[in-house]
């Protein structure tokens, strides 16, 4: 009796603590966010290894949306897409990457694998938030080879 | 029949504790203000998308600015708003050569309409970032400004300091050899500080009670929700 009077009480504090996230962040460790971790280390390192990291991190994140909305954050496809379009991405990508990584998107050509799919990411960014469309849009048409 | 009165009376004092333990957790909840009561502006404005601008750094430590930069987009996404991302943002204010927010700040809002689409623009002041014991004192200072006639719709000053000591909570029960190694560790936590993680507790503290945007579920239902003060001074484990 004790025992269940317990676990009401707790699970009564509990419930009103809990925060539900609105979208999928590739989970989080000591409170801070995969995605955070990762474009943290990408600002913080500049490395090779860091960019090949942040790139499959944004595919993870575009594959599994979750959280009460379900769909992808805001801001992801964008920051996605712009990252694929830069010729050093795919160059990080093709010398630095693991086989693992490599697995995730199974390309041989890397330079034009990745613009196509960074021009798809934008797109989907508008499609998906049209409020971007005003900022993305030019972005999208200046980007383009 | 005495075992069974026993038992009675210490079921008695539990239940009794337990509520009293739920009252006293309520009461430490209740709120001062109500969101609506704080920012009835951002209930009038109604902005959905914002864009956010790289913090105007007052400090010798120039690390703040990115770290605080890298993780303000993901308390305002999770209330509801469509955030430029701050990275684009950035990359295209440092071909504009505008990476300074300094400068945007007095300008007027509108061009931020007219460049990004935004509705609303975020500046945010770093006006201290120091390492203090086993933590990282900071004062910040947060606006969002409406893109449409330069009003200000939020605005909170924060007086922060982030207890990042990994055990600072934790009693110590090993003596004085304990003790030893509970600061060394302390100290190697503050050396390595995860300082991700510090702009992080700043950025999820401060947005905590902004009124919720177009995408959460509580959109424009929130007015009566509780609110902070705008100007505080807090400890943040």
């Amino acid at each position: 009796m004790k025992k269940l009077l317990f676990i009401m009480a707790a699970g009564c504090l509990l419930c009103s603590c809990g925060t539900t996230q609105l979208y999928n962040w590739g989970g989080t460790y000591n409170g801070t966010t995969s995605y955070e971790q990762r474009l943290y280390a990408f600002y913080d390192r500049q490395s090779p290894e860091s960019v090949c990291a942040l790139v499959c991190q944004y595919a993870d994140m575009v594959a599994k949306p979750g959280g009460v909305r379900n769909v992808v954050p805001p801001g992801i496809y964008a920051e996605y897409g712009y990252l694929l379009i830069q010729p050093e991405t795919a160059e990080a990508f093709e010398k630095h990457a693991t086989d693992k990584q490599k697995r995730m998107f199974g390309y041989t050509n890397y330079s034009t694998s990745f613009y196509e799919l960074g021009l798809a990411m934008l797109q989907k960014e508008i499609e998906l938030y049209p409020e971007s469309q005003k900022f993305i849009g030019p972005l999208v048409e200046r980007l383009k080879r | 029949m005495v075992i069974g009165y026993q038992k009675t009376v210490k079921m008695k004092k539990a239940i009794y504790t337990i509520l009293a333990a739920v009252a006293l957790f309520l009461s430490s909840c209740s709120p001062e203000y109500t969101r609506l009561e704080q920012y009835p502006g951002m209930y009038e404005a109604k902005p959905v998308t914002l864009v956010v601008m790289p913090p105007i750094n007052n400090t010798s430590n120039v690390d703040a600015k990115e770290l605080l930069y890298t993780s303000i987009s993901y308390p305002l996404v999770e209330a509801g708003y469509y955030v430029i991302s701050p990275h684009l943002t950035m990359e295209m204010l440092k071909a504009e050569s505008g990476y300074d927010a300094e400068m945007l700040f007095e300008r007027d809002a509108a061009i931020f309409a007219q460049v990004f689409g935004a509705d609303a623009v975020v500046f945010s002041v770093i006006d201290e970032w120091a390492k203090k014991g086993f933590g990282i004192q900071t004062k910040l200072h947060y606006i969002i400004k409406s893109t449409k006639d330069n009003s200000i719709l939020f605005e909170r000053t924060c007086d922060l300091y982030l207890d990042l000591s990994s055990n600072s909570n934790s009693s110590n029960n090993g003596g004085l050899f304990g003790a030893l190694v509970d600061l060394t560790a302390s100290a190697v936590n503050t050396a390595v500080t995860k300082p991700i993680e510090a702009a992080r507790k700043c950025n999820r503290y401060i947005f905590s009670d902004i009124p919720r945007g177009k995408y959460h579920p509580d959109f424009m239902n929130d007015g009566e929700t509780g609110a902070s003060k705008k100007d505080i001074s807090v400890t943040v484990k």
